[in-house]
This record gives C-alpha cells, sequence and structure tokens, in this order.
C-alpha cells in the first residue's frame, strides 16, 4: 500500500483529466459534426458562388477536422499536455519539410527559367 | 483518497512503467505519464513527418500534373463523391473505435469487442474502396510510370492504404486476444495505444481528402518562372489561410 502514496500531483491531475473524457452520447455528437463539417466539403466543391473562397473554405474545414478528432477522438485535450507538446513537434518538423520543399522547387522553377533568359 | 486514484489509474494505464497492465508495485515514470504511451505519440510524430513529406512531394507536382506526361490527369480521373463515402467511412471507424474503448474502460467487453469489430470492418470497406479505386484509376491508363500524377498518387495513397491495412490487423489481432479473454478492463491502455493509431490514419486521410481530392486542379503554365510564383502564391495562400 505504500507504493500508492507516491503519486504526484500531475498523476491525480491526468486522473482528474481522464475522468472528464467525452461519454458515449458526446463522441457520437462529435461524430455527426465531422460527418456535417465533411458534407459541407463536398456541397461547397460542387458551388460555383463560393469559386474564390473554396480554397480557404476547405483549408479551414479539414484543420478544424483535424483537430477535433486528435483533440477528442485522441484525447489530446484531456490528456498530459506532454503528449501534446511531442505530436506537435512532429508535425511542425512535418510543416516545415512541407514549406521548405516547395520553396526550394519554386526557387529552382525560377533560377532555371532566369537562366535561360541569360 | 491516494489507494483510490491508484486503483483508478491502474484500470487507466496512467503513470506506470511497463506492460500497461498497471502494476501498482512498479514506480511511476520520471515523466509521470506511461512510456508505451509516449512512445507511440512519437511514433506519430515521425510519421507526420513522413507523411509530410510524401504530401508535400504530391503538391509540388500538383500544379504540374496536368503538363507534364500524359494522361489521364486528376482533373478528369477523380470520383469526389465515391471518395467522400470513403473519407465518411474512415470518420465513423474513428468513432467506433472510441466506443470500444470506452467500453472496455467501463468493463463492458461485449460491448468493446463489438464496437471493435465494426471498426475493423469500416477499415476494410474502407481499404476495399481504395483497391477498387486503383485498379479502376489502373484500367484507366492510370499506373506508377504513367506520369508525375499516377507516381505521386499512388505513392501517397498507398501508404495510407498500407497503415490502415496494418490498422485492421492490429485491431484484429486486438479482438482475437479479447475472443480468449486477454484483453479486460485493466488492459485498457492496449487498446487505447492502438486508438491512437486508428485516429492518426484517419486524420493523415482528413488532410490527403482535402488536397488531393477537393482543392481544384487548374491548368499551370509550362514556363518555369511563372509556375514558380504559383507555386510560391498556392503555398503562401495555403499557409496564410493556416496561420492567420
Amino acid at each position: 500500500m505504500a507504493s500508492h502514496a507516491h503519486f504526484s500531483a500531475d498523476q491525480e491531475l491526468q486522473l482528474e483529466h481522464r475522468q472528464h473524457h467525452p461519454g458515449n452520447a458526446e463522441y457520437v455528437k462529435i461524430a455527426i459534426i465531422l460527418a456535417i463539417i465533411t458534407l459541407a466539403e463536398v456541397v461547397i466543391w460542387y458551388m460555383e458562388s463560393v469559386k474564390d473562397l473554396l480554397v480557404p473554405a476547405l483549408i479551414i474545414m479539414s484543420v478544424a477536422k483535424f483537430l477535433i478528432v486528435v483533440g477528442y477522438f485522441m484525447h489530446l485535450k484531456f490528456d498530459n499536455h506532454f503528449f501534446s507538446y511531442v505530436f506537435f513537434f512532429g508535425l511542425g518538423i512535418a510543416m516545415m519539410i512541407f514549406i521548405s520543399l516547395g520553396f526550394i522547387f519554386a526557387c529552382h522553377e525560377a533560377v532555371t527559367f532566369f537562366g535561360d533568359l541569360t | 483518497m491516494a489507494q483510490a486514484i491508484a486503483e483508478q489509474t491502474q484500470a487507466a494505464g496512467i503513470g506506470h512503467e511497463g506492460t500497461g497492465h498497471g502494476h501498482a508495485d512498479h514506480p511511476p515514470t520520471s515523466l509521470g505519464i506511461n512510456h508505451r504511451k509516449l512512445l507511440m505519440w512519437m511514433f506519430l510524430a515521425s510519421d507526420c513527418m513522413f507523411f509530410g513529406s510524401l504530401i508535400a512531394t504530391y503538391m509540388i507536382y500538383r500544379g504540374r500534373t496536368e503538363t507534364v506526361g500524359n494522361g489521364p490527369f486528376p482533373s478528369n480521373i477523380l470520383d469526389i463523391p465515391y471518395t467522400s463515402v470513403s473519407a465518411f467511412v474512415l470518420l465513423m471507424s474513428s468513432l467506433t473505435m472510441v466506443l470500444s474503448l470506452g467500453a472496455l474502460q467501463r468493463g463492458d467487453l461485449r460491448g468493446s469487442r463489438v464496437w471493435l469489430l465494426a471498426t475493423a470492418l469500416l477499415g476494410t470497406i474502407f481499404v476495399g474502396g481504395q483497391f477498387f479505386e486503383f485498379t479502376d484509376f489502373y484500367h484507366q491508363g492510370l499506373s506508377l510510370q504513367q506520369n508525375m500524377f499516377g507516381a505521386t498518387f499512388f505513392t501517397l495513397t498507398g501508404f495510407h492504404g498500407a497503415h490502415v491495412t496494418i490498422g485492421i490487423i492490429w485491431l484484429l489481432t486486438l479482438l482475437f486476444v479479447s475472443l480468449r479473454g486477454g484483453l479486460k478492463q485493466e488492459d485498457s491502455l492496449d487498446l487505447e495505444i492502438a486508438g491512437l493509431y486508428w485516429h492518426f490514419v484517419d486524420i493523415v486521410w482528413v488532410v490527403i481528402f482535402t488536397l488531393v481530392y477537393l482543392l481544384p486542379y487548374k491548368q499551370m503554365p509550362k514556363e518555369g518562372a511563372e509556375h514558380a510564383l504559383n507555386l510560391l502564391g498556392t503555398g503562401a495562400h495555403i499557409i496564410a489561410t493556416i496561420f492567420f
């Protein structure tokens, strides 16, 4: 029994967070929200009137779905914040890879073009 | 109080190094969090980089898929309604996954098994749909070697499909273990870790669905500088939308 005494305040906090995990009804509500966002994505894809806003709208909805799944279904919102730091660190590097590769290839295209001019 | 926390924490698999069976005699970890769960989050972070690279490659060549090589091209081959259904199926499998975990944490073994089987079935439907899509594309003339679109598309979605397939095998293994009585309430961390992996393949598909299928394809100019400006413009637009 003595071993039970060395639970830290942080572990008590984790348990408290776990006790606040959504229940089945809340999970179903979250899934319905995700389904509605997916439906909205497809609907606006067909709408000519929002063509100018299509790209930002799709990206905002995609980011929203991503954060909802990560926050609620993967419990990052309720779990120890250290898991969030680890995951978003990796995600941040992935974003940097994405931006860097795009920048490198764009520069390469430009250099190739201007090189041809000279 | 401490004993109550210990008992509940054991069941939840928090704060104990080792098997996830919550042995109370084990000392707490140095970080105060379960190492197996941390390891899975680290793996998912590294998988973010893996898919980040594949998606970046796809996006770089996305602009010129209509101009390099012979068709078929994305604008005349991608089937949005069909893929929307696939995306919906995978999204719903995330719901059944959390319901399975919730049931196990409450000690409802039968419910956990039913939802676990449902998750595996939904995953199988998704992979089956992807197999059908690949076959259809191949019959329409698209292959890995056909053009830039074929190479980047099959690589990206193929690796995602492989991840889903591994997830299905993992879920079915857990179901088999559960049916043999090896997955009880106190082992819920085993299912939670599998669930983290499963939700991850779902969020990767959320990104792929938007970037590969939904973002409109337009005819890019062949000239290098114009293409570069278009590429930078699209990148800046996406970054500005995300951060501002």
